[in-house]
């Protein structure tokens, strides 16, 4: 035998081991070749020979009686078994009479011995099945459950999504007014300094665009720091602007803008001022970029109070 | 002991002829009860066994595929298999055999009243190549029929390297198959 034969055999013998176990009414596989059949056939009646070993002994006194009167006189197709193919079921044999009261043993009732049988062979697929049954309840409860705390979860979620939401607005509020605060501080020691200057802003000229309207510039000791608030100033027309300038002996120097509200005042500050500032205009010119006042004058700082 | 061949019992008692179940019994009873012992270690158990093998056979009879195995062979295989199924499912009781064989006295204590010579000599044959086979393959072989485990089973049981088993086993196998081969062909 060469080695493939060799091979084929050994598989072929595993085969038949493990056909073992799928028993011998399993339904067959797919054929095939007549080879392996024949060998498969072969290691079968092997296995089949084995329990010739095996000293036979001898049935109880009874058992075939017993066996006979089942299937003569209580003889029905198991319930959960395929009755015989109709073909081969032929007219019943006639029922053999049970065997005579002096035996050893009396038969168990025919259907009961069969049914305990049964019943012996049936209770791990009850089992199973109540196992089955149970664990498919158990996987729709959690599955359920599964469903509600998902649910409970995507609401915190947005309860905790809402609330952060609202912790950083209120965190940017006292930050607003931490910094509003800080700024006021700035301007109130600003305008209680020691020997800040004061320069009331006044309309400019016979017929002010602005006639309502006044300010006042506050100028620190050192000339640098300064702080201008504006009242009554009527908001911009769209596309001007209000302009701030700082007068000096090389020219106007730009140093803000804004556009003014309704009913509120306007506060401007900074902490430098070009050098040899002398005068203070606010115009208001068309662009915010441009270099000179080129529009209208609107308030102008009339005089310089020193305050000490 | 008729002289009917198996094949043709087995075909009547798929017609219903409770005659023909009771000739296959007579004829294999006691071998399958021999092998129900064997794997169940208990008589009553192997009876019980038995009645359900035959019972099956009665119901079933049309199951049988010639092309497969012998009858004898069908018959050996779904009682080993119901054997092992009960060994798995259930432990099985000890029960002295001696209690049962006082209660339940054999209808013939001569294996010679329930076998013909034709079995016989199978036996002896089978009792002696089997005998030949070195212990441990005889081991491995025994294990798998007898206690219905797999070749990994028995290499873990036995300590022993899966391909060690399967060797064993296949080796086993193909001395019975060589030794037996007359047997074999008259089953076939």
């Amino acid at each position: 035998m060469n080695t493939d034969n060799t091979h084929s055999d050994d598989l072929t013998i595993l085969a038949a081991l493990e056909a073992l176990e799928r028993g011998i009414d399993s339904p067959r596989g797919p054929r095939a070749d007549e080879t392996t059949e024949t060998l498969t056939r072969l290691y079968t009646e092997v296995l089949g020979l084995v329990p010739f070993e095996t000293e036979p002994v001898t049935p109880s006194a009874g058992s075939k009686a017993r066996l006979m009167a089942l299937i003569q006189g209580g003889e029905t197709p198991p319930a959960a078994e395929p009755a015989a193919a109709p073909a081969r079921a032929v007219a019943p044999a006639p029922v053999a009479p049970l065997r005579p009261a002096q035996e050893t043993r009396a038969p168990r009732p025919a259907t009961g011995s069969y049914a305990v049988s049964r019943r012996g062979s049936r209770w791990p697929l009850a089992l199973a099945a109540a196992l089955a049954l149970a664990l498919l309840g158990l996987s729709l409860w959690l599955f359920t459950q599964v469903g509600t705390l998902r649910e409970t979860i995507a609401r915190l979620e947005d309860e905790v999504k809402t609330e952060r939401a609202r912790a950083a607005a209120a965190e940017a509020e006292v930050e607003r007014v931490k910094s509003d605060s800080l700024d006021l501080r700035q301007k109130f020691q600003l305008v209680t300094s020691h020997a800040v200057e004061v320069s009331p802003m006044r309309p400019v000229g016979e017929a002010p665009l602005q006639p309502n309207a006044s300010g006042i510039l506050f100028v620190a000791a050192d000339h640098q720091h300064w702080y201008l608030r504006v009242r009554n100033l009527q908001p911009a027309v769209q596309g001007k602007t209000y302009t701030l300038w700082f007068e000096t002996p090389q020219g106007p120097v730009r140093s803000g803008h804004f556009s003014g509200k309704t009913g509120e005042p306007e506060d401007l500050s900074s902490e430098t001022m070009p050098v040899g500032t002398n005068g203070v205009l606010v115009t208001l010119e068309d662009s915010t970029d441009v270099a000179a006042p080129t529009g209208p004058p609107v308030l102008r700082a009339a005089a310089v109070y020193p305050i000490t | 002991m008729d002289s009917t061949s198996d094949v043709t019992l087995l075909r009547q008692v798929a017609e219903r002829q409770p005659q023909a179940l009771g000739a296959l019994y007579d004829r294999y009873a006691a071998t399958l009860l021999g092998l129900g012992k064997r794997i169940l270690g208990s008589l009553p158990d192997a009876e019980e066994v038995l009645q359900e093998v035959f019972l099956h056979v009665w119901n079933h009879a049309d199951r049988y595929d010639a092309g497969r195995s012998s009858v004898s062979t069908w018959l050996i295989l779904i009682t080993r298999s119901r054997a092992i199924d009960r060994l798995r499912t259930r432990k099985v009781v000890e029960r002295t055999h001696e209690t049962s064989v006082q209660e339940n006295p054999p209808e013939d204590a001569s294996p010679e009243g329930v076998e013909n010579v034709f079995l016989r000599e199978r036996r002896d044959r089978v009792q002696s190549e089997m005998e030949k086979l070195p212990p441990e393959q005889k081991q491995v072989l025994e294990m798998a029929f007898y206690e219905g485990l797999s070749q990994s089973e028995i290499a873990a049981r036995s300590d022993l390297p899966l391909g060690t088993v399967k060797t064993r086993t296949l080796l086993a196998m193909k001395k019975l198959r060589g030794a037996l081969r007359d047997e074999i062909r008259q089953l076939l």
